[in-house]
């Protein structure tokens, strides 16, 4: 099964489970809806990156975004109600700094290096671009 | 808002004002044909691009609607910017180089252009260009309410001028708009965008660094705000405070919906060469780290400084910026953020004016197998047209178009996220299924926010929701939803569903 595949059946699973939680509410739909809802961004990823079946050195990469989101989601979830008992770290309640560093700093550098780096095998190589022009006359 | 007219401020705004009407008159020259018009002749490189980008997709909400969501709702008001993390990333891997690469192919100037091409529906690129104009209504709307409100307070015309003051604001806050979008078009907007992205930048790191000087460090700021009756731990706690639903709502909507929003999508259309995507992701996601440190610094600065007794409560939370701006920074700064913020406000309305023009004048008679000569004239007749409704509805209907605003950006991300998100990467997904999900998307956001925000018939029912949430998390559910399920259902084996050439990108 291609990542491309398994990509689109947890979308189309998640998304009528995602629509069905809002509807029936409680913390346990609350829970479903917030761990899908930290996958969705390396599902759709996985869509766009995988070429001929496979995502090569990003499927490290991904598994490690995914891995963040969710911990940090789970972690968001966890610390709820507990600011002023929680440790601090770097001036911040553990909730907040699991927020700004695992939502925001954390994967920032990660898929910035990543996209860069495998562009030549995963984005756009320059023959690529050189074939597609000489096939369909290039409008550029 | 507070009449903030400093001698200082309005020089700084003055200023500002000038130099993007210089820009606008330098690129009426560089406009020559539709294609400038539209996507800037396909002909901006990396940097520019990226501010562009960057300053279109931050609207003055960044500025001014942000702190006062964090006074409001403390940390979890941050999950709608945290995203921007993954969201540069997320959108050139699923959608920037295919987008870009099908301009390559094909002369498409639009998010409608490039629906026609991948699912050969008139309807589904007919529909898209439909929700660009609904969506367009609200956003621009808003953003002109936003920059006469800014407009009046800079310059001190409430007090001068009563009643007429907020027409006259949106008027002439317009009339500069109008000069550079109808007479550079897209070339003019792109290069204002730049230099409004490196202002907002400017602003947001110096506000950043006086902010955490006057709550005295990180540190403290937490501690002040967590020991104070008004705020308490409650401000810390992301998923605590507002509830699960809401939170990641906002994680959810603005984090996936960015692959729908057309004045982002827009942008990649106008690369010279596909090739420097390379560097998008880090330069974009960059820009708009600093960028978010304003909304950062003052949402947590300004409850610290109320939480010590050294502000006065705020009777209106989006007061939270011009306060601190007012009373903790300098003269010149304080004019500097004020210019930004009309920045942010005029790159995102100037964004949107060429995308309705563009839906207008191509999209909407292209769905309907017709063809609009001399594109060029009428795309700029057009973007008059639309800044002149749009401002008259706003000033009509205020509160309709102050609603109609709130919920665009999910009416975007319903209506065309999974058409362009999934149907770029997926060979088996149909035009039914685009047709149906665009449809869909648009009329369930536009029918659940209306209805849970709607105070104009009071006997109309509230969507049968669980508390918190989000009526866009719904209705891009839903779209999704529609989207995979008719295309499984309406799909069949083989590859001639999709062009040659639409087929060579696809498999890049």
């Amino acid at each position: 099964m291609t990542a491309k595949t398994v990509s689109l059946l947890f979308l189309g699973a998640s998304s009528p489970l995602m629509c069905l939680a809002f509807f029936v509410g409680g913390p346990a739909m609350e829970i479903l809806f917030a761990l899908l809802s930290a996958i969705w961004p390396v599902a759709l990823i996985a869509l766009g990156v995988d070429r001929r079946g496979g995502l090569g050195p990003l499927r490290w990469v991904l598994l490690a975004l995914l891995g963040l989101l969710v911990a940090s989601v789970a972690g968001l979830l966890a610390a709820r109600g507990g600011v002023l008992d929680d440790p601090w770290f770097l001036g911040l309640p553990l909730a907040t700094a699991i927020e700004v560093y695992g939502i925001l700093l954390l994967p920032l550098p990660l898929i910035s290096f990543a996209y860069a780096w495998t562009f030549d095998r995963f984005g756009l190589a320059e023959d690529e671009l050189t074939e597609l022009r000489e096939r369909f006359g290039g409008n550029a | 808002m507070p009449a903030v007219d400093k001698p200082g401020i309005i020089l700084t705004a003055a200023i500002y004002l000038l130099i993007v009407l210089a820009i606008g008159i330098w690129a009426v020259r560089r406009t020559k044909t539709s294609k400038d018009f539209f996507i800037a002749g396909q002909g901006i490189g990396l940097l520019v691009m990226a501010l562009a980008t960057m300053s279109a997709g931050f609207s003055g909400f960044l500025f001014i609607g942000g702190p006062g969501l964090t006074y409001r709702l403390g940390m979890a008001s941050f999950l709608i910017s945290f995203p921007i993390s993954f969201t540069a990333g997320l959108l050139c891997w699923t959608v920037a180089k295919r987008l870009r690469l099908l301009a390559e192919v094909r002369d498409i100037y639009t998010v409608p252009d490039a629906i026609l091409a991948r699912f050969r529906s008139r309807t589904a690129s007919g529909l898209a260009a439909v929700a660009v104009v609904v969506g367009t209504i609200g956003y621009l709307g808003a953003q002109l309410q936003a920059m006469g409100v800014m407009v009046s307070a800079i310059f001190g015309l409430d007090e001068r001028l009563g009643e007429l003051a907020l027409p006259l604001a949106m008027t002439a806050g317009m009339i500069v708009i109008l000069v550079y979008a109808v007479a550079g078009g897209m070339v003019a907007g792109v290069y204002t965008d730049v230099f409004q992205g490196a202002l907002m930048i400017g602003a947001a790191v110096a506000v950043f660094y006086y902010s955490l000087e006057a709550g005295g460090g990180l540190g403290r700021i937490t501690r002040s705000i967590i020991e104070s009756d008004a705020f308490g731990p409650g401000f810390f706690d992301p998923l605590g405070g507002v509830g699960v639903f809401t939170a990641m709502g906002f994680f959810f909507v603005f984090g996936i919906g960015t692959l729908g929003q057309p004045h982002t999508l827009h942008k990649f259309f106008m690369l010279d060469d596909p090739r420097k995507l390379k560097w998008l992701p880090g330069i974009l996601a960059g820009t708009q780290t600093l960028v978010v440190l304003i909304w950062l610094g003052i949402g947590l600065a300004v409850p610290a400084l109320v939480a010590t007794g050294q502000l006065a409560p705020l009777a209106d939370p989006d007061l939270a910026a011009p306060s601190f701006l007012l009373g903790y920074t300098p003269e010149i700064l304080a004019g500097l953020v004020f210019a930004g913020i009309l920045a942010a406000i005029m790159s995102t309305a100037d964004s949107f004016m060429n995308l309705a023009s563009a839906a207008i004048v191509r999209d909407i008679p292209k769905a309907l197998g017709k063809t609009v000569e001399r594109e060029l004239f009428w795309g700029r007749i057009a973007v008059v047209v639309v800044a002149v409704a749009s401002g008259v509805f706003a000033l009509l209907y205020g509160d309709l178009i102050a609603l109609l605003g709130t919920f665009a950006y999910g009416t975007f991300a319903a209506a065309l996220a999974p058409a362009v998100a999934i149907g770029l990467n997926w060979k088996r997904a149909t035009p039914q299924a685009a047709t149906a999900s665009i449809a869909i998307g648009m009329v369930l956001n536009f029918g659940l926010e209306f209805l849970a925000k709607q105070t104009f018939f009071p006997s109309l029912p509230k969507p049968p929701l669980a508390a918190g949430v989000l009526p866009a998390a719904v209705s891009m559910t839903a779209s999704f939803t529609v989207f995979l399920v008719v295309s499984w259902w309406t799909s069949r084996d083989g590859d001639d569903a999709v062009d040659d050439d639409v087929a060579a990108v696809m498999a890049m």
